[in-house]
């Protein structure tokens, strides 16, 4: 009896409830403990749509809450969210919101992504998270990409193993490199960059196709890529990671974050790697890849005032790097005494030493809560020398480079944001160019220096302002800049930028992007292919500051789809037309039928243009099953001296990935499979014009995770797939692929038309092993 | 192509793989037990410090972090483990949570 009677006004109490309001109250809590009222925040019951709005006191409320079940959440900008699962019976409840620590920290929810489209960003951007980055062994920067079909990777010869890479159907070059919104990888420190930056050291890297921001220059041409480190905040105190391959090639990277009290913390990282053994597998008697030592490290700080103070970062890095490469009897020193000492022994070497150090210091000073109003100032110093031989070509550079960049950011209100800034540039290059002529008669040399006083470096002072407003409301977000620098050599440039994000439902999203890039042309260094062949280097003239406009939009479908409601469906179109562009003319003599053999830089005064397409679909079929089929089509045409407008040579016309992953529960075991479809790359002429073959490539890796360790084994290029004659030579009976015995000092000597691998089927095996701070 | 018959017998065998690993997940299934806490998990330093411990947890089959709700959702074998052992687990991380217990339907 008593228990009816107690169940009845249970009943009684809850139909009572049920008819009641919800009344509530939201709090901001500081780092002590204590409580303000958080006037303004949102309250969402997320299963019936309904939203409330605190007013100043905090004190929010509910008529009814239209279900029995329903997720009640409290959020204000900068803050943490605070969750109620709310029943009927509940009439009130406090909310509270903690300070967010990282203010631009993207929110995750569920397992992560390797590769996605971020939702958020105004433009374009593809972001290739840790758990992508580990998809593959990834040593360095620039092997990171080849999920990617937006970036192409190749080799710029084949010789010194450098990497370049390809955005929108142009080089490398035209892409702004940022290391956590610096500038980075600028005039010689840009053709062997992407190896020195190891790929365990990143967090994640972001692709934005398009010009994006002019706050941090007019450099960025097609696009930028960004780079996030291992954080100082990261509670990993130790992090080894160790890496062999069947060629012997060894790597070490470690790194260390800590935390020393709530307001310091630092990342140490250093990395080795070593090629130790050479080896031939095309036997054409070079080396297929140079011998190498490289060591790097850095040192990153962060002072966090707290909250809303000031933010203090800054580092420095240093690293060194050898390369031998050239034909296989070739040995360390053999260039030491002038390339005539290799030609009496008839043996072609290279030899590549860089080192560099560079330093950076960022200050953030918020005058407001989160931040609205604030102050932030860059600086960054960078010294690197580059000391190269390659058989007949000797190329000394060094360069000292300092950058500032202050900027004030602030808002109307909501929706109307503004950033003002000023900055400064200083790029010092000095380069010393010498080309031995061996006269084979007389067994004499003389030295000549190419294109005169044309390789004279730069020494360029840039003073730039520059103004963005962006506009956000729920569905647009409009982002439009102004830039105008003062170049020493060059005077005044001006670059206007806008992005443009339209969400027609949360589901829907299409960008719009232009605007215009310029920036200093690195004969040598943006082509690094001039220093492997036997040819002179004639430069015609004067070479102007590259300029070009990128327009472009994309247009992205986000659906659910078996396991994930964030599969997408992208389309991507970019044009990027040139009003100067240096130019490389390797057929001008062939053309002309002139027996000189020289190759030629020029600006191209007429046309200049590429076209891209790309189609991009990420599916999530069944749990831990993950698939990303991406496809490009590039048109790249430029006008060459004597010839019209042709195709870019060794630019390929299309490339196809698929990446299929399937993770075990809890991600245990990952296996990954990539495969690539390499479209065809237009040859010069000398060559006898024509297309490339079309090759596939295929990668794959197998990874256990234990608690704290990771062990992985791989394969890279599968199909064991090689450029043949990667190295041409003409030794009286036509161009063809070298072979051991040639004269590999003849000017028809050809390192540099690379446009497949070079290196075959390679097994590779490492450890990755993660302490967390208790 | 040599390479693309490769490719395609590895592509077979991951996906053979992944489905009767999924046809023996479907199997177990019943015999687990699940449970979700509410903790203060608020940065994605915080999920990637769960997602690289709590999975080692013996007796754990499934596991799920989110910083947006800042709950963890745990499945596991109840034989091998207690929901008081995993409330242990995750507060020994630093973040002491408190379990969220749903209404049964009527």
């Amino acid at each position: 009896m008593k228990k009816s009677i107690l169940l009845f006004v249970y009943l009684l109490v809850a139909v009572f409830a049920t008819a009641q309001d919800f009344k509530g109250k939201v709090f901001f809590v500081n780092a002590d403990g204590e409580k303000e009222p958080a006037g303004f925040a949102t309250v969402i019951c997320v299963e019936t749509r309904q939203t409330a709005e605190a007013d100043i006191d905090g004190n929010f409320e509910f008529k009814k809450i239209k279900g029995e079940n329903v997720t009640m959440i409290a959020s204000f900008i900068g803050y943490t969210r605070d969750t109620l699962l709310y029943r009927p019976g509940i009439t009130y409840h406090e909310f509270n919101l903690h300070d967010e620590n990282e203010l631009n920290a993207l929110v995750v929810t569920g397992r992560q992504d390797a590769n996605y489209l971020s939702k958020t960003a105004a433009i374009r951007t593809e972001v290739i998270t840790a758990a992508g980055l580990c998809k593959m062994a990834c040593c360095n920067l620039a092997e990171s990409f080849e999920n990617s079909a937006s970036v192409s990777v190749g080799y710029s010869d084949a010789v010194s193993g450098a990497k370049q890479i390809k955005l929108l159907g142009l080089s490398g070059t035209y892409v702004q490199m940022l290391d956590e919104n610096k500038p980075i990888m600028r005039g010689l420190a840009s053709p062997f960059g992407l190896s020195y930056i190891p790929g365990q050291w990143l967090e994640s890297i972001q692709i934005a196709k398009g010009p994006s921001s002019v706050i941090n220059g007019l450099e960025g041409l097609t696009g930028l890529i960004n780079m996030e480190h291992r954080k100082p905040t990261a509670e990993n105190p130790l992090f080894v990671n160790l890496f062999m391959s069947d060629e012997l090639m060894f790597e070490g990277n470690i790194a260390s974050s800590l935390q020393l009290n709530d307001k310091w913390s630092t990342v140490i990282m250093a990395h080795a790697s070593a090629g130790t053994k050479d080896h031939d597998m095309n036997k054409d008697g070079f080396k297929d890849e140079p011998l190498k030592q490289h060591f790097n490290f850095d040192n990153r700080w962060l002072y966090n005032a707290g909250p809303d103070g000031v933010q203090v970062r800054f580092g420095v890095k240093a690293f060194s790097d050898e390369r031998i490469g050239g034909q296989m009897a070739y040995e360390k020193g053999m260039n030491d005494h002038g390339p005539y000492e290799g030609y009496k022994n008839n043996i072609w070497g290279s030899e590549i030493n860089n080192s560099g150090i560079d330093g950076y210091l960022k200050v953030g000073i918020p005058f407001t809560e989160g931040g609205v109003e604030s102050l932030a100032m860059v600086a960054t110093y960078s010294y690197y020398n580059m000391d190269a031989s390659y058989g007949t070509k000797y190329y000394k550079g060094y360069q000292n480079m300092a950058y500032i960049n202050a900027m004030y950011q602030n808002q109307n209100d909501e929706n109307h944001h503004y950033t003002f800034g000023i900055a400064g540039q200083y790029d010092g290059i000095h380069e010393d160019f010498r080309e031995m002529v061996i006269d084979f008669d007389k067994y004499s040399a003389r030295v000549y220096n190419g294109g005169g006083e044309l390789f004279k470096g730069r020494d360029d002072k840039m003073i730039g302002v520059y103004g963005e407003y962006t506009y956000t409301n729920e569905k647009l977000t409009a982002v439009i800049g102004l830039r105008g620098d003062y170049h020493s050599q060059g005077g005044w440039v001006f670059g206007p930028r806008a992005n443009v994000k339209y969400s027609f439902t949360d589901d829907l999203i299409v960008r719009v992007t232009g605007g215009r890039g310029l920036r200093h042309a690195n004969i040598i260094a943006d082509n690094l292919g001039l220093l492997s062949s036997g040819r002179h280097i004639f430069v015609e003239e004067e070479i102007k500051m590259e300029d070009a406009w990128t327009f472009g939009g994309n247009i992205t479908q986000y659906f659910k789809w078996g396991e994930s409601e964030n599969s997408y469906l992208s389309f991507d179109y970019f044009r990027s037309s040139f009003n100067s562009q240096l130019v490389v003319d390797w057929d001008k003599d062939y053309i002309t039928g002139s027996n000189k053999n020289n190759v030629y830089v020029y600006n191209c005064d007429g046309r200049s243009f590429t076209d891209t397409y790309q189609v991009d679909l990420s599916v999530e079929p069944f749990k831990g099953f993950t698939a990303i089929a991406t496809f490009r089509y590039t048109k790249a045409k430029v006008e060459m001296d004597g010839q019209g407008l042709v195709d870019r040579p060794l630019m390929s016309k299309y490339k196809g990935v698929l990446n299929i992953q399937y993770a075990t529960n809890l991600n245990k075991w990952t296996f990954d499979v990539t495969g690539q479809l390499n479209g065809p790359a237009p040859l010069p002429q000398f060559m006898g014009g024509g297309e490339s073959e079309v090759y596939p490539m295929f990668f794959a890796q197998v990874t256990k995770k234990f608690k704290g360790l990771d062990i992985y084994v791989g394969v890279e290029n599968i199909g064991n797939y090689i450029q043949e004659n990667a190295i041409l030579i003409n030794n009286g009976d036509g161009l063809q692929g070298i072979k051991p015995g040639d004269n590999a000092f003849d000017n028809s000597f050809n390192a540099s038309m690379v446009w497949g691998p070079l290196m075959g089927r390679k097994f590779y095996g490492g450890i990755r092993l993660t302490l967390w701070k208790k | 192509m040599k390479a693309l018959r490769i490719f395609t017998a590895i592509v077979v065998a991951v996906l053979t793989l992944s489905l009767s690993a999924q046809a023996q997940n479907k199997k177990k299934a019943p015999k687990y037990e699940e449970v979700t806490f509410s903790a203060h998990i608020h940065c994605n330093n915080c999920k990637a410090k769960c997602d690289a411990a709590l999975p080692y947890i013996k007796g754990v089959k499934d596991v799920k972090v989110s910083v947006e709700e800042q709950t963890v959702w745990f499945k596991y074998d109840p034989t091998k483990v207690t929901k008081q052992k995993l409330g242990a687990e995750l507060a020994e991380l630093g973040y002491p949570g408190k379990e969220i217990v749903k209404e049964e339907k009527k």
